[in-house]
């Protein structure tokens, strides 16, 4: 049994004036135990939609999410129990009452007794950074301190599986590194999470798989690595000081994509096979081009490769 | 069940806590002076003495009304904007307990106006008033204000369907005071009007409060503090529905964070 089990699921909301959108288009998902999966996609490809039916907070049009076994729809208080949510931003919270006020009322609403509402709090807090303002209200922390608060809420209940929506947007780069470091322990400590995120580069580090979505279907699921693998016709060497009768050449060689100028004097050839990048570079040292490196497509340029010139334009 | 008590037990305690540092808290009884001061002077400059002791119960459930009717609102609202919401309905708790146990705590906050209002007409007016049943006196707080936080609970149902319509908080005070008595008895109304203020639960909180003050013997007392407590109950009932209801259309429509 995988701890996320999502088949064919679809989420219709209806506009003013009757129109009817599709957030998310027969979407099939599992996610095994203990998994850390990263969902990149543009602004309104579904992602927080997703999030949201698996949190049991919206009720997909069709299709069924099971969370560790258990249907979102039928099952709902069996799921809420199992599930830690981290909704992105400084909400959330109740600004009125201390740090330690506001974990305690959250672990009170999933049922932790006294004594280990008091030790679970007091270990958040201290995990978190915030154990020495901990009895000072949440209203006047900074963002990034609301944030963490917001994260170890999320947590409270040592949840099995975690949906983090966006959960480091705006925070500062410690806090931002701090938070990875926490999700590489509940990685070891068989936490499932499902993590919504705009950074790649936080995907690629944190994820053990990715799954790319636009425009609410699932254009792939695969490791990082795997990712970057599939689209190795996207490989690329990346040369300075290539005369023009060079550059005309390597764009004459079967296989090359293409032949652009990123900046002044760097020369991006981007080819279609590892064959095709050995010509490239073969080409270049018999012109005696001393400056070549040959290099693999990061995560993003990846998703931009295959969401297309839409990149992070919002879905329509 | 388990979940309603947790849900009822945490809202309580929750609402008491942020409740006591907040000056939002206070303004329904910093009111409570001023009406009291008006309504004993109508009743003392017309003559009535005798009604002097219904000039002190009014304000206090006056007080009690609106506290539940703000709150019902307010708290719906403020949730939904801070993004809590989404967030509460996805904890394990029952929604209709918790906002029940908050809506109670905001009453506990609220008790206070009727010492307000007997130092008011003591202080101001050197009418000093007794309560000759304490023990009547006491329940039929407890009775009224568990009553006002069921109903107020059936309200913040409708919040939570429509944002728009808080409106309902500006209209709804006058009306149920004047049918259920809490300013001029209903026995003093024409019949139609007093027919339908007995199934409002205030007006029979009102009847006990109000005897709890006068030095007769208190007849029914235990039936009428039953009535104030199935008519609660009703309203308890018809709210944890309702809310259930609307709760599934906010999931079914994706309002739930729509402010």
């Amino acid at each position: 049994m995988h701890a996320l089990e999502i088949s064919g699921l679809t989420r219709t909301y209806r506009r003013r004036g009757g129109e009817e959108f599709r957030a998310l288009r027969g979407l099939d998902l599992d996610v095994p135990r203990g998994e850390v999966h990263g969902l990149l996609g543009p602004n309104g490809a579904g992602k927080t939609t997703l999030c949201k039916i698996v949190s049991t907070v919206l009720l997909p049009t069709a299709g069924t999410v099971r969370v560790l076994g258990h249907d979102v729809v039928t099952d709902t208080a069996r799921v809420k129990g199992r599930l830690g949510i981290v909704f992105g931003g400084e909400k959330g919270l109740y600004d009125r009452l201390t740090a330690r006020q506001n974990l305690t009322f959250w672990a009170s609403l999933y049922g932790l007794g006294r004594a280990e509402r008091r030790r679970r709090v007091d270990e958040l807090l201290e995990r978190v950074g915030l154990a020495d303002r901990a009895d000072e209200r949440a209203g006047d922390f900074s963002r990034g301190m609301k944030q963490r608060l917001h994260l170890a809420r999320g947590l409270v209940a040592d949840p099995g599986v975690l949906i983090l929506d966006e959960p480091t947007v705006g925070m500062d780069p410690v806090a931002a590194r701090d938070f990875r470091a926490l999700v590489g322990e509940l990685r070891g400590r068989g936490t499932t999470i499902l993590m919504t995120t705009h950074d790649m580069a936080e995907a690629a580090a944190l994820s053990d798989r990715v799954s790319l979505i636009d425009r609410g279907t699932l254009v792939m699921t695969e490791s990082p690595a795997a990712v970057g693998d599939l689209v190795s016709a996207y490989e690329r060497v990346d040369a300075r000081g290539v005369p023009d009768r060079v550059r005309e050449t390597l764009a004459g060689l079967p296989g090359v994509v293409s032949v652009t100028s990123p900046e002044e004097g760097l020369t991006r050839v981007e080819t279609s096979s590892p064959d095709t990048t050995l010509s490239v570079q073969r080409a270049l040292v018999e012109a005696r081009v001393r400056d070549v490196a040959r290099s693999r497509p990061d995560l993003e340029e990846v998703y931009l490769h295959l969401v297309g010139e839409r990149g992070m334009a919002v879905g329509e | 069940m388990r979940t309603a008590l947790t849900g009822f037990a945490l809202g309580s305690g929750f609402q008491v806590r942020t409740m006591a540092r907040s000056v939002d808290t206070y303004y329904t009884l910093a009111t409570i002076p001023m009406t009291t001061a008006v309504l004993l002077s109508m009743m003392l400059y017309s003559g009535r003495t005798d009604l002097a002791s219904y000039a002190v119960v009014a304000p206090t459930l006056m007080a009690l009304w609106t506290a539940a009717l703000v709150f019902a609102g307010e708290m719906i609202a403020d949730d939904r904007k801070n993004g809590r919401l989404e967030l509460l309905v996805a904890s394990p708790v029952s929604p209709a307990a918790l906002v029940f146990g908050r809506l109670c705590g905001a009453m506990l906050v609220s008790l206070p106006a009727f010492g307000l209002a007997v130092a008011t007409a003591g202080l101001v007016f050197g009418h000093w008033v007794t309560v000759h049943h304490p023990v009547v006196f006491v329940l039929a707080a407890l009775a009224t204000a568990l009553a006002t936080a069921a109903t107020a609970t059936a309200l913040s149902a409708l919040f939570i369907a429509a944002p728009g319509s808080r409106i309902v908080q500006n209209t709804l005070s006058m009306p149920v005071f004047l049918l259920s008595g809490v300013v001029v008895p209903l026995a003093f109304l024409p019949l139609w009007a007093a027919a339908p203020g007995r199934l409002l639960y205030l007006s029979w909180g009102a009847d006990l409060f109000r005897d709890a003050l006068t030095p007769g013997p208190v007849e029914h007392t235990a039936a009428r503090l039953a009535a104030v407590l199935l008519l609660g109950a009703l309203a308890l009932a018809f709210g944890t529905h309702t809310m259930n209801r609307f709760l599934r259309r906010a999931r079914a429509e994706g309002s739930l964070s729509r402010v």
